[in-house]
């Protein structure tokens, strides 16, 4: 198993990891809220909210905290055995330089669920403040509470698939850009073409470039490992500009201009 | 009887690191931009998808071209997974990885309605009249909210290895036609053959 494939399976338990953290978090936030309800007769948040409100917060507070420093270390433990995973695999047919790139990407997937569990954090702290300051109901409150867990572990999974098929598309591409001014090769962006697309896979779907890692996806995230962003389904397919200038596949530069190549060109620079 | 044989003039130089670079480089992307065109590794189109699957990839908003993609994992996971360089040639494995994707499904209404016990049938052709209690009732809305409110579904599953997945789709099962998509047709073969002696890999 190379490198970068080992890294794929290391992220798959690292969503599995994620899963039953998810499980184990809801089921604690839940025990939390449903103290609230504990005194018989009172099943309104309204009434309890002097007495219990800022005990309640400062319970999910911590239980939150404790849950980011949780993921913080799984994720990161999972993060390291990929980074092994992708360095201790001899033989590979990836450069000193194109490993340290797949690390980065790995070490970009434990920033990138970190954050997104900081931001669960808040908004689940404002979810049940805004709770029991109103005149919600408690199942209102778990509601919330469930519908935002919910979400961040989509988030989580989501930063995680797209590490996954980063590293793969990171490997296409480190291993075309060897031999990538030899070859004379171009990258033609592959893939579905559907209501679906963001406008960066619109514009470039079917549509060749010479450095996908200098075209701006708007997302804040390398064009050339994401594509278009995060579950983005599109690929990078190395190929000669032979063969682009043959199948009629248009070529551009990173400044957005079209690299004009015909096919008689062609045949003079073989000749 | 021994035979004897004789060599002569200039032995051939082969460089196999660079020709480990060169399939490397060409192959996967070959196999990507073939595939996206809904040509297998024969050179023939392939076969067509089932009609369910085509109204599924309807319903989601997806494209429904066969490329062999839905959340581009299968294909995005196809890259060199090993290099073996002996004293007489290279052998490079190319391949989809080991690890798997989030499985996605169409949004179904349906699916909502039979879990709160409101219908019967595959395609709920039955409707059952029936009185939910207050969880239940809160359930159904959340489900069906959600069955609505996004074009696909993520089940909470892994798919099957993509290395797996690929196998089947290459390979065909008993309810599926084989879809072959690893390799090279005959023209990118020739193609391949035209850049490993662009790079000198021979002498």
């Amino acid at each position: 198993m190379s490198g970068a494939d080992a890294a794929g399976v290391v992220a798959d338990a690292a969503v599995e990891d994620l899963r039953r953290l998810e499980v184990a978090l809801e089921r604690d936030l839940l025990r939390i809220l449903l103290s609230l309800d504990t005194v018989p007769g009172e099943d309104s948040l309204v009434r309890r909210q002097a007495q219990t409100s800022a005990a309640v917060l400062s319970q999910i507070r911590r239980r939150l905290e404790a849950e980011g420093e949780t993921v913080r270390g799984v994720v990161g433990q999972r993060a390291v055995e990929a980074v092994a995973a992708v360095l201790g695999a001899p033989p590979s047919a990836l450069s000193v330089d194109a490993r340290r790139e797949l690390d980065a990407i790995v070490n970009g997937q434990v920033a990138d669920v970190v954050a997104v569990f900081r931001l669960a954090r808040e908004e689940m702290r404002d979810a049940v403040s805004r709770g029991i300051t109103s005149s919600g109901s408690l199942a209102d409150v778990i509601e919330e509470v469930r519908a935002r867990l919910s979400t961040t572990y989509v988030r989580a999974s989501a930063a995680v698939d797209a590490a996954i098929m980063a590293v793969g598309r990171r490997s296409v591409i480190s291993a075309a850009r060897e031999v990538e001014a030899e070859l004379d090769l171009v990258y033609v962006y592959v893939g579905p073409r559907d209501a679906k697309n963001r406008p960066f896979c619109r514009t470039w779907v079917g549509k060749a470039v010479t450095d996908p890692a200098r075209l701006d996806n708007g997302q804040g995230l390398p064009a050339d490992d994401y594509c278009g962003g995060y579950n983005c389904r599109h690929s990078w397919a190395p190929t000669t500009v032979e063969t682009a200038v043959r199948e009629g596949i248009e070529i551009y530069r990173p400044d957005g201009s079209r690299l004009i190549i015909d096919a008689e060109t062609m045949a003079m620079q073989r000749r | 009887m021994g035979i004897t044989t004789k060599r002569s003039g200039t032995p051939v130089k082969f460089d196999p690191e660079k020709a480990a670079k060169v399939i490397g480089a060409f192959v996967p992307g070959a196999i990507l931009r073939r595939t996206d065109q809904g040509i297998s590794s024969t050179g023939q189109a392939f076969a067509s998808y089932s009609t369910q699957y085509r109204r599924q990839l309807q319903r989601m908003g997806e494209d429904q071209k066969i490329d062999l993609r839905l959340t581009g994992g299968l294909m995005n996971s196809i890259k060199v997974r090993e290099t073996r360089i002996t004293g007489t040639g290279v052998e490079v494995v190319i391949a989809p990885d080991t690890g798997s994707s989030s499985q996605v499904r169409a949004p179904s209404e349906i699916r909502a309605l039979r879990r709160a016990g409101l219908v019967e049938g595959r395609f709920g052709e039955t409707g059952i009249s029936k009185t939910l209690r207050r969880g239940e009732a809160r359930q159904l809305e959340r489900d069906l909210k959600r069955e609505s409110g996004q074009r696909q579904i993520k089940t909470g599953e892994q798919g099957p290895p993509h290395n797996v997945l690929g196998y089947w789709i290459h390979h065909g099962t008993s309810t599926t036609p084989a879809r072959p998509f690893m390799g090279l047709t005959p023209d990118q073969e020739r193609e391949l053959n035209v850049l490993l002696g662009k790079a000198k890999v021979f002498g």
